[in-house]
């Protein structure tokens, strides 16, 4: 299937192809990437600092790639950010294994308060963050939090839940996007 | 957030309405083959970015039980790990690879009525052993909530107005137990009018 991608080269991405405005394209860079690439090293490195860690090399990469001209198709940047995060996790993922016998002693020493060491994704949120999120849930309308808890917690299959509620597929999609699109706008007024 | 100066958006995205993929790598529940070609698609999609990172934060609230008194008492908490031990032993094997059924949604129905007068809900039900409160849910006439409240008894009585002309509004109650879990449903209900 033929995708169409409509990407639109902004300001900032022309003066990275001229290699000046360095800040404002690190900024683009950082705000559109920087969450998802510590959601795919966290889940390869389970770590959140290593994580942080590629994020920020893969940008820095990124932006020195721009800024020398080396993407030459905006369209391909996507990719190219994907694959340099997934080389640098290798390498670190080979680096950690030199250390490992320090970081297993390490982790040894280290209790366990939370379920958080078996999910290396929620270590991402930091605390304010829940806080924003929390509070958001707790205007939402119950059925919109039923909803969710349904999706994203007890991991049910899109088709069991549309059974659970009496519901065609599509109209489940519908209910999701609209009870998404409400926690964006109230975690977006419940924010610090 | 995604940045406003770069949008990518992957018209076709075939994750977007085969959603169980996305969930299922949040929950770390894919293959590491099947993860890797969702991340491939990940750093293409700024909507299945948005959804990944809110489901994130979900099950960073969400997914949370309430912390443990410390001042739980050993033997309590002994009895409690011990039936939990010979629950989980005694599990049908299948149980394991299906995720738990929410209780009672299906299972326990309240059998309830209400109606609305000059513009004024009233509505009751018979208890639910084991409810801590009710929660009394109205929606219009496409299924949207329009307003709720929750309730320690077994009637309520709200002013919600009456329905835009042409249009039904429907309504149902919810046991809810000592963790807010929805223990009993009612079934929709339309909102009768004299």
């Amino acid at each position: 299937m033929a995708r169409t991608r409509d990407i639109m080269a902004s300001d900032a991405m022309t003066r990275a192809a001229n290699g000046s405005s360095a800040d404002e394209i690190a900024v683009d860079l950082s705000n559109r990437f920087w969450k998802r690439l510590c959601i795919f090293a966290a889940r390869r490195l389970r770590d959140r600092s290593a994580a942080e860690d590629v994020a920020q090399e893969t940008l820095r990469r990124a932006l020195q790639a721009l800024r020398q001209q080396r993407v030459e198709n905006l369209e391909a940047l996507p990719a190219f950010i994907f694959q340099t995060a997934r080389n640098i996790c290798l390498h670190y993922g080979r680096s950690a294994r030199r250390e490992e016998g320090a970081l297993l002693r390490f982790r040894a020493g280290m209790q366990s308060s939370s379920g958080e060491e078996s999910d290396p994704l929620i270590a991402l949120v930091d605390e304010a963050r829940r806080e924003g999120v929390r509070s958001a849930i707790e205007h939402m309308p119950p059925d919109d939090r039923d909803l969710l808890r349904m999706l994203y917690i007890d991991g049910l299959e899109s088709s069991d839940i549309a059974r659970r509620l009496g519901v065609d597929p599509g109209t489940l999609r519908v209910r999701k996007h609209r009870a998404l699109k409400r926690l964006s706008e109230l975690i977006g007024n419940v924010s610090p | 957030m995604i940045g406003n100066s770069i949008i990518s958006v992957d018209q076709n995205c075939r994750y977007s309405d085969e959603d169980d993929v996305l969930r299922a790598y949040v929950a770390g529940r894919l293959s590491e083959s099947a993860a890797e070609e969702f991340e491939q698609h990940l750093f293409e999609c700024d909507r299945c970015a948005q959804e990944v990172e809110r489901a994130v934060e979900l099950r960073s609230v969400m997914g949370r039980r309430e912390k443990q008194s410390p001042l739980l008492p050993l033997a309590a908490a002994a009895i409690v790990a011990a039936v939990a031990i010979s629950l989980w032993q005694a599990r049908p094997r299948e149980a394991s690879l299906t995720p738990p059924p929410l209780r009672g949604i299906s299972g326990r129905e309240i059998m309830a009525s209400g109606r609305l007068v000059d513009g004024v809900f009233t509505a009751s039900w018979k208890p639910v052993r084991g409810a801590r409160s009710y929660r009394v849910q109205i929606f219009d006439s496409i299924g949207e909530p329009v307003t709720w409240t929750e309730t320690s008894k077994t009637t309520v009585s709200a002013t919600i107005g009456s329905a835009p002309p042409g249009q039904t509004r429907y309504w149902k109650v919810q046991a809810l137990d000592d963790d807010h879990i929805v223990i009993a449903s009612s079934e929709l209900l339309k909102i009768q009018t004299p």
